[in-house]
């Protein structure tokens, strides 16, 4: 039976619903409704404006847990998630200056607190080592201190690229470690229990032995970039410095 | 020396404003070529993650901006001083805008660099990077992810040097005269 009784699942991708990020979300979001667990899902892309971010970070406080998914930019978090993530702590803040007993319940002496919101993450980043992720999970989990949430941890996926286009559950035998993992991880968040090290290390697995997909990546890469430009014109330039002094 | 420096502020009135000017005097003393860019006054629009800098104008983002203007001053540097309120031990969201548009100053293509993949040089040689993270109280978790971080950043630019300093609390008491100097020493 579910201990859970709502997520909110944020997809910290600028790319909205046409990222892999946004394949990651799905998985996790069938497994919670499977779970009878009432989940949402939002595009942090969507609410860029002040007032709608506003809105937004107020919006996140209703659920229980919050599920972030976002991929890797220059080793760190995406601008747009990170903005959320500033408008979020300082609301956060705000909210505890001005009602510093919010998290008791009141009515008698028997004083007890709710328990904070929860925090998990997923990072996918294009590189084939999954380790490219880490710092960005420090990074949120340095944010659910800071924000008074419960750190629950973060998964980290490489060769994010794969699931572009493609789901996770259709993913095949590539996908195998990661939906073992996810699986195993929405069930202990729904149970509220302790998602257990091994079970990050499996989800976070790379996705084909590390050697292959680095050989791969490294020879075949270029014929991967060049296969997605469709103007012969281009390909020629593809090298180009065009602020070569 | 051409330098940019590349001031992450929330706002002019922040406290890394004193931090600012007192590094812009010091490169100043030694006649150094100054671009100094308060980002927070910029229009600067967020990556798209489209890839166009790549796949349709090659060594250009595609977003016509201000972030086009210093994706070319950068790499006509030799030196950028990244100034930065730490956030969650990363970049601010004013840092980190700039920081995502300047991908097209490298190339999609891989190559292997100390057994990891990175991608490969666009430019034959990139400036050095001197950060200065600033906290307005102490957090040695924050602090030593935002060293990381600039030392993976430095990995993916293609960056020859680099030096990371961090400051913590009242600003007016740190001795950042003594800390940029042996920064810029680490570098230059």
């Amino acid at each position: 039976m579910s201990k859970l009784n709502n997520v909110l699942i944020l997809i910290g991708s600028p790319k909205g619903k046409r990222s892999a990020s946004n394949n990651f979300a799905s998985y996790i979001e069938n497994r919670f409704k499977k779970n009878g667990v009432e989940t949402e899902t939002d595009y942090i892309v969507h609410h860029q404006k002040a007032d709608r971010l506003q809105k937004f970070v107020k919006k996140a406080f209703n659920y229980e847990l919050m599920v972030m998914v976002a991929p890797l930019y220059i080793d760190s978090i995406p601008a747009v998630t990170i903005k959320f993530m500033e408008e979020f702590s300082s609301y956060k803040k705000a909210q505890d200056i001005n009602f510093p007993h919010k998290h008791l319940k009141s009515g008698n002496e028997s004083l007890s607190e709710t328990p904070n919101q929860k925090l998990f993450v997923v990072f996918n980043s294009g590189f084939p080592e999954p380790s490219h992720n880490d710092l960005a999970i420090q990074m949120c989990e340095i944010f659910a201190h800071r924000s008074d949430m419960e750190w629950t941890g973060g998964i980290t996926i490489g060769m994010g690229a794969a699931f572009q286009s493609r789901s996770v559950k259709n993913a095949g035998g590539m996908a195998r470690n990661l939906r073992k993992g996810l699986d195993a991880i929405v069930d202990n968040l729904t149970l509220d229990e302790p998602i257990l090290p091994e079970t990050i290390h499996t989800a976070s697995k790379p996705l084909m032995p590390l050697f292959l997909a680095k050989f791969i990546m490294r020879y075949f890469g270029g014929f991967m970039w060049k296969g997605q430009v469709k103007d012969d014109a281009v390909k020629k330039k593809m090298y180009d410095r065009p602020y070569a002094e | 020396m051409k330098t940019v420096i590349l001031d992450g502020s929330r706002s002019l009135e922040s406290p890394l404003a004193i931090i600012n000017s007192k590094v812009e005097a010091e490169l100043n003393k030694r006649g150094w070529e100054i671009d100094n860019i308060q980002l927070c006054e910029e229009k600067i629009a967020t990556c798209i993650g489209c890839f166009g800098c790549w796949l349709k104008t090659p060594g250009e983002c595609v977003i016509n901006d201000k972030a086009r203007e210093i994706a070319k001053k950068i790499i006509q540097s030799d030196l950028i001083i990244l100034l930065n309120p730490i956030t969650f031990g990363g970049y601010s969201f004013e840092l980190k805008k700039i920081m995502d548009r300047i991908i097209p100053l490298i190339l999609p293509f891989f190559a292997k660099i100390d057994g990891e993949i990175h991608h490969q040089p666009r430019y034959e040689k990139y400036p050095n990077i001197i950060a200065i993270g600033y906290q307005s109280q102490e957090d040695a978790r924050s602090e030593e992810t935002f060293k990381k971080l600039i030392e993976r950043n430095v990995i993916n630019f293609h960056s020859h040097n680099y030096s990371v300093g961090t400051l913590t609390g009242d600003i007016e008491s740190l001795g950042l005269k003594e800390l940029l100097n042996s920064l810029i020493e680490e570098v230059v």
